[in-house]
């Protein structure tokens, strides 16, 4: 008994609760919250949501799967499960029949700015049996405190005729087939009234809201929706900056400009969790006028908006893939507009580096000026032979693909800057002790290879646990007018020997760009993690403080749940009206 | 000090005038390891002083597998290629070792033949050099001495990868007089000027020693009173054979094992430096006798140590069977002033004293704070109330009498006592927090800080 | 019992007394009462990592080879602010032009040392240790200087160093151990709840029975460290700068050493670094935003260690390892070089130039010729500002750099 009453229990059992109920009532939640909520989230059929995942043949294989046993077996999770079993035992069914049958309702949470409050809605179909079992819980809940010689975990308070239960003004009440539960005393009141009175205006009479609603789909198994003009108003520093449209720092301006650009002015963000066969899908929409973009931020999504990302490259095995559009040049000569006084001094320190290492060429103007705005950055497994050292730890490959404004001479300026780069590594590298590269040039039919290998130390030739450098053999390819720097010899070869024109443009509505696409594939990650097994349990002993036995079953759990799925994408889209920023990922197929 | 007699120090712990209890297995435990559990205790009470004391010294309890997986850890780890993830590394062996003495020696001689991974930056190099130590740690000094002579990250720490017979280096000749062998005063410097020209032509090329024959120079010397044309070999022969030596090697032992001060008169050494030298400077033999003795076993010696970060903080999990992440670990170690491969300047560390002062002191009660509040922290892999219910620790007076034995090598005052067993019955926060607090203190106490 | 452990117990007592309970020191108060001359003063070290381009600092502008040698970063005389005639600071130098002005800046010229080394790592070991690498180097000029101050007077921290980087050679004592710190919540007590502090502090403050030498020490030196957690509690949360900071991590280094001084921590040396001073490309800007950072955070933490009364006893000087050369590189930016300026500031400075600027004529391989020694300088700090004996932590005997004031000295 003693153990049960943690906060896995309350959520449990007030989950339940909330499932429990009748159809009569016609008010619905929006109707119910007030105009001033700036924050909704809604699961509309959860008992649905339940049974797909409990149908789904990935949840068999994660109930056959040996990681899932393991878990089983963990004290913490046998607690729970005993937990569960009780609750089952005391409402009279099982946690999942519970959920369907008193799915009806749905469940929302909201925040209510004028409160400063969150609510929790839960509506259910049998009014009786959600009384019966909230009563069981909170007996149940005080027996529990006091044996521990705990003081009552509820206080119970009177509002006009509805009984609350709760502590420091945060509580839950019962009304017919609604189970609230609140924060703050204020909301609760506000919430009850508007129970037992009927509200005058409520969040269903806000324009944004509606405007927003629009949105929302049947098949969204949650939807949200976020007011911004009170956050960007609010007192939160964090939140105030996410809205003010300023990166401060060049990392973030290349990830996020765009997306900071669309938030600047936004009324509203929607968010919504869908799924279809083997993938879920989260979707969050930006409302966003792209023929007005500024000027600032062309470099971002491009003239107007237009700028897309390039086509990716079609070649299996793929790690991962990153493909957007983004006008690095144009951002660092802007620099002085984007960020503050600070960042730009370090920027100028960077360029003062970056251009000794180039060579004396300008890194802004001469080296990243004389390439087209859109990039590719690409990951692969590798594979190493046996006459060459193979590395302790494994790395992949990478590779950045870019497209040169005017091959004919940035060609041969490019080629020279990476010989004398390599050049500058080995002066370096000799006074530091590290080993030396080669260089090296190959023509192929495709294009032209610039190689760097390193040289192993004599009768080092085939050791099996080299340096980590022997993951790297710097590269520089050229075929027409793309560009590849690869980290690996081997890998830029494949790159440039692929086919290219079998490449897919993915596209939603006809208006609609793609600014940012990024892949991963999760088998192929799980192959890199396994190449690198023994150092990875290695690194949870000391890590986790763990032994070699318990360090080899959490490894080996991470990569059976690796197991379960097969990609995830992130795409950054843009349409006349809006920036769109989708995450799918896709399980194993089902067989 | 001085009236101690040389005779009853040194001779065999007697049963009849010191009985042989956990507290004193728990003392020798702190000193020839990093303290122990309570089940080690229980087994250790059941044999004789002599016989834990053999065990420690002769016993080779790590297995095949053991050493197997501690060689992946270190292969793992130099492959990063980052020097600092050594101590983790080391950490994790000091708290899971059995061959506890064998592990105190090599960090022993460590401080002695001082060489930090800050100036040598090659991981492999600064592991190979430990596991020389480790292999020497309990063996012949003479071996050592020669080993250590030709070790790659000895020579490039002491600015030493060169040596031409026209320059001849005098950096590892010095030190080799003054820190390894002999100690200030007891050469001059024109036998540093003779000694190094016999390491002329001694070179390290790509992580490796070399002997460049070129460069040797081959004339006659004249080293602390001898002469002839003697090599690097020949030279550190001549060195280990002084007088000063035993006197010297057994002074640090000394300090190491018994107390840190004060100083011991040279009479009170004498036995032991006379086996030393007699026993062809062996060092089991040696060891075996300090710590069997009367002297250490006596208030001369209980709790006259300050301990070191490293017995600070591994005793302090070895103790309670803990384990946590090493690298949070590690990196909390900095702030207490040691950190493993990483020795503060040739010297090593001086130990006694020098490891308080107030930041240091602030920083070991964070550290045990930081321990107590990682997630990764378990204690005979659970929480503290699992490990005080697993030894049937029940009321809040068990719970302190145990923790005393198992920390500390002075008793709390009454009243510290009385303070901290209201905390447990009565303080506020659920049991864990409360258990975890008691500990925490008595961690701040001046007495934990003793060994 | 037997006869010698009885022995053992007659002997305790005047062991015992011999080091009794004694703590080092921990705040100032004690030594402002003892007649102990100027025995209080501090030194704060910024040390510019990179090679600092003096030319450019300390500029001589209408020099002929110096227009000349830089034809793309030399600094015209209308930009630079004037020291005299001949030499002006560069233009994001106001910080240090005010100092100057307010008769609180002294400068000296060509610092370096003979047969000059021009990697970063030797050069300032040198700098560090004051030896050359085929001497023994064991430990560096601060570490043997605080040997001294220990010897005069136990101190429980002599020197700090502040920042992320690892410590400075220079601050290597063979007895003796130097924290580092990377903010003051290192001197802070983190308690596992409200109750830690408290309960620890009536748990140490209780006599102990057995107060045995080595116990008495750590009981009251644990003592010492809960007072200054206790004191560095009050001293961030009721310190107020008089001025603000620029916003840096070398301001936020100094700014702390401020809050020490205020709250009298008997610390005698302070080290701070700035690393990027290594321009050989694209100089102009990068050098310009350099030279900001540590003359503004210099000067802040001057005038607030003076509105806050300590102004008379705390000197900071600033050097790197060494200068740049004289003709620029066709990158826009500048190589190792040898000799450069040292800055010395506080009140009791001499203000302006001292010793001679080397000869822009006279180089040698294209570099300036020193022409004070770097260890000159050191001298000058150790005997006249720290009073501690010179010879025996330079390893020689130098002149000391007279760069004081007479009214002070």
């Amino acid at each position: 008994m003693n153990a049960f009453f943690d906060s896995r229990f309350l959520l449990f059992a007030l989950t339940s609760l909330a499932l429990l109920t009748s159809p009569v009532q016609a008010q619905t939640a929006i109707e119910l919250l007030p105009e001033t909520t700036v924050i909704f989230a809604e699961v509309q059929h959860p008992h649905q949501l339940v049974e797909s995942v409990l149908a789904h043949p990935v949840s068999r294989k994660v109930q056959d799967s040996n990681a899932y046993r393991e878990a089983l077996k963990d004290p913490n999770a046998m607690g729970f499960l005993f937990v569960v079993r009780f609750i089952e035992a005391q409402i009279g069914m099982p946690w999942q029949k519970a959920i369907e049958t008193l799915a009806a309702g749905g469940v929302t949470i909201a925040v209510d700015s004028r409160t400063e409050g969150v609510v929790a809605l839960m509506k259910s179909n049998d009014p009786e049996k959600l009384a019966s079992t909230l009563d069981k819980v909170i007996q149940l809940a005080r027996s529990d405190a006091e044996n521990k010689g705990e003081d009552d975990p509820f206080e119970e308070r009177e509002y006009r005729g509805l009984k609350a239960y709760g502590k420091d003004g945060g509580g839950f009440f019962v009304y017919e087939d609604w189970l609230i539960l609140v924060n703050k005393a204020d909301t609760a009141r506000d919430i009850a009234d508007a129970l037992l009175d009927g509200r005058e205006t409520s969040l269903a009479d806000s324009e944004t809201f509606q405007e927003a609603l629009q949105h929302k789909t049947s098949e969204d198994i949650s939807w949200a929706f976020v007011e911004t003009e009170p956050l960007r108003r609010g007192d939160n520093d964090d939140l105030r900056k996410l809205f003010s449209g300023i990166a401060d720092n060049p990392g973030g301006e290349f990830i996020l400009g765009g997306i900071l650009e669309a938030l600047k002015d936004a009324p509203y963000l929607t968010a919504s969790l869908s799924a279809k066969n083997d993938t879920l899908t989260l979707d969050l929409k930006i409302p966003f006028e792209r023929t007005s973009l500024s000027e600032n931020r062309e470099h971002f999504f491009g003239p107007r908006g237009t700028g897309h990302a390039a086509e990716t490259q079609e070649i299996s095995g793929l790690l991962f893939s990153i493909s957007a559009y983004r006008y690095v040049s144009e951002m660092w000569l802007r620099a002085g507009d984007l960020f503050d006084a600070k960042a730009n001094d370090n920027l100028a320190q960077a360029d003062s580096t970056l251009t000794t290492l180039f060579s004396g060429k300008d890194f802004a103007e001469d080296i990243l000026g004389a390439l087209e705005p859109t990039f590719q950055i690409v990951g692969m497994r590798q594979s190493f032979s046996e006459d060459r050292p193979t590395p302790a730890i494994k790395i992949p490959a990478f590779a950045l693909l870019a497209e040169m404004k005017d091959p004919e001479t940035t060609t041969r300026e490019f080629r020279r800057i990476f010989q004398s780069f390599i050049g500058f590594l080995n002066i370096v590298g000799a006074m530091e002790g590290q080993p030396q590269y080669e260089l090296g040039q190959l023509q192929l039919d495709e294009g032209e290879i610039v190689s760097a290998t390193f040289i192993p130390e004599v009768g080092e030739e085939t050791a099996r646990d080299a340096k980590i450098h022997f993951n790297f053999s710097p590269t520089l390819a050229f075929s027409g007018n793309q560009l590849i720097l690869a980290s690996t010899t081997d890998f830029a070869r494949t790159l440039i020997t692929s086919d290219d024109s079998g490449g897919t443009e993915k596209t939603g509505d006809s208006d609609q760009v793609i600014n940012t696409l990024a892949e991963v594939s999760l088998p192929e990650l799980q192959r890199v993690l396994a190449d690198n097994e023994s150092h990875l349990i290695a690194q949870n002993m000391l890590k986790e403080g763990h032994s070699q036995e318990e360090a080899k079953r959490q490894i080996r759990t991470l990569f059976e749940i690796l197991n379960l799925f097969e990609e995830a994408s992130l795409q950054l889209l843009t349409d006349e009206h809006h920036v769109d920023l989708k995450l799918d990922v896709v399980l194993q197929p089902s067989e | 000090m001085h009236d101690i007699d040389p005779g009853w120090a040194w001779s065999p712990v007697e049963e009849s005038q010191q009985p042989w209890t956990r507290q004193l297995a728990a003392h020798l435990y702190r000193r020839a390891g990093f303290s122990a559990t309570s089940e080690t205790l229980d087994e250790a009470a059941n044999k004789s002083a002599a016989e834990v004391v053999a065990e420690l010294v002769d016993g080779r309890t790590e297995s095949e597998e053991y050493l197997a997986q501690m060689k992946q850890l270190g292969r793992t780890v130099v492959a990063t290629g980052n020097v600092e993830n050594l101590p983790a590394w080391w950490m994790y062996r000091f708290l899971t070792t059995t061959d506890m003495l064998r592990e105190k020696m090599t960090l022993f001689w460590h401080g002695h033949f001082a060489t930090s991974g800050d100036k040598v930056t090659d991981p492999q190099l600064m592991v190979d050099q430990n596991e020389l130590l480790r292999r020497n740690s309990l063996g012949n000094f003479g071996t050592l001495v020669a080993e250590i002579s030709r070790n790659p990250a000895m020579l490039i720490y002491l600015d030493s990868v060169t040596n031409r017979k026209a320059h001849p280096n005098e950096n590892f000749a010095r030190e080799v007089m003054e820190l390894f062998a002999l100690g200030e005063g007891r050469y001059t410097e024109d036998d540093i000027r003779e000694l190094s020209r016999c390491f002329t032509g001694w070179e390290i090329r790509n992580g490796r020693y070399r002997f460049n024959r070129y460069q040797h120079d081959s004339g006659r010397k004249s080293i602390l009173g001898q002469e002839g044309p003697f090599d690097g070999d020949e030279g550190v022969a001549i060195v280990l054979d002084q007088p000063a030596l035993p006197d010297f090697i057994i002074g640090k032992l000394y300090q190491f094992f018994i107390a840190d001060e004060p100083a011991p008169p040279a009479e009170l050494l004498a036995p032991l430096t006379i086996e030393f030298r007699e026993n062809g400077l062996n060092i089991a033999p040696v060891l075996k006798r300090i710590l069997s003795s009367q002297l250490f076993y006596s208030p001369h010696s209980v709790a006259r140590k300050v301990r070191s970060p490293v017995e600070f903080s591994v005793g302090f999990l070895r103790a309670l069977e803990g384990s946590t992440d090493q690298y949070a670990l590690t990196s909390g170690l900095s702030e207490l002033g040691q950190v493993p491969f990483f020795p503060p300047n040739v010297k090593g560390w001086d130990g006694g004293r020098t490891w308080i002062n107030s930041s240091t002191l602030l920083a070991r009660s964070n550290l045990i704070q930081s321990i107590l509040k990682n997630k990764n922290t378990r204690f005979s892999n659970g929480t503290l109330s699992d490990l005080f219910d697993k030894h049937r620790l029940n009321s809040s007076q068990e719970i302190i009498d145990w923790l005393e034995t198992m920390l500390l090598a002075v008793s709390l005052p009454e009243t510290v006592r009385l303070q901290l067993q209201s905390k447990i019955d009565s303080g506020s926060g659920n049991r864990e927090e409360r258990l975890k607090e008691v500990v925490h203190l008595i961690c701040g106490l001046p007495e934990y800080q003793l060994s | 019992m037997s006869l010698s452990r009885r022995r053992f117990l007659a002997l305790s007592a005047p062991a015992m007394m011999a080091f009794g309970r004694s703590a080092p020191r921990l705040f100032a108060q004690a030594a402002n009462q003892s007649s102990e001359k100027d025995s209080d003063n501090i030194l704060v070290v910024v040390q510019m990592s990179g090679g600092n381009d003096g030319l450019n600092t300390v500029i001589p502008h209408s020099h002929d080879e110096y227009k000349k040698s830089r034809p793309t970063l030399a600094i015209s005389k209308d930009d630079v602010f004037a020291i005299d005639d001949d030499f002006g600071l560069h233009p994001e130098l106001n910080g240090f032009a005010d100092l100057l002005e307010d008769g609180r800046l002294g400068i000296v010229q060509g610092v370096g040392y003979p047969n000059p080394n021009r990697s970063h790592f030797e050069s300032m070991d040198i700098w560090h240790t004051c030896f050359r690498k085929n001497e023994s180097r064991q430990d560096g000029w601060l570490g043997r200087a605080i040997d001294q101050v220990q010897q005069q007077s136990s101190l429980d921290i002599p020197a700090l160093h502040l920042g992320h980087q690892k410590q400075p050679f220079a601050l290597t004592s063979l007895v003796h151990r130097v924290p580092t710190v990377k903010s003051l919540d290192q001197f802070r007590l983190e308690p596992l709840s409200q109750m830690t502090v408290p309960e620890l502090q009536q748990g140490v403050r209780l006599e102990r029975s057995e107060s045995a030498n080595l116990l008495g020490f750590v009981q009251s030196s644990t003592e010492n460290a809960l007072d200054v957690a206790q004191r560095m509690l009050e001293t961030t949360s009721g310190y107020q700068p008089s001025v603000t900071y620029p916003e840096s991590p070398i301001a936020n280094d100094l700014k702390t050493i401020a809050q020490l001084i205020d709250s009298e921590f008997a610390t005698r040396i302070y080290y701070v670094e700035i690393d990027g001073f290594d321009t050989h490309s694209e100089q102009a800007l990068a050098h310009a935003s350099l030279l900001k950072h540590v003359s503004e955070s210099v000067t802040a933490f001057l005038n607030d260690i003076q509105q806050h009364g300590h102004g008379d006893r705390v000197l900071v000087t600033c050097f790197s390892e060494f200068g740049r050369r004289v003709a620029e590189n066709a990158s826009k930016g500048t190589d190792h070089g040898t000799a450069a300026p040292m800055f010395l500031a506080g009140n009791a400075v001499q203000p302006g130039l001292i010793g001679e600027h080397p000869d822009l004529t006279n180089l040698e391989q294209g570099d300036l010729v020193f022409h004070t020694d770097f260890r000159e300088v050191y001298a000058g700090i150790l005997e006249n500002w720290l009073n501690l004996e010179s010879k025996r932590v330079l390893g020689g005997s130098f002149d000391p750099v007279a760069f004081l004031n007479s009214s002070v000295s």
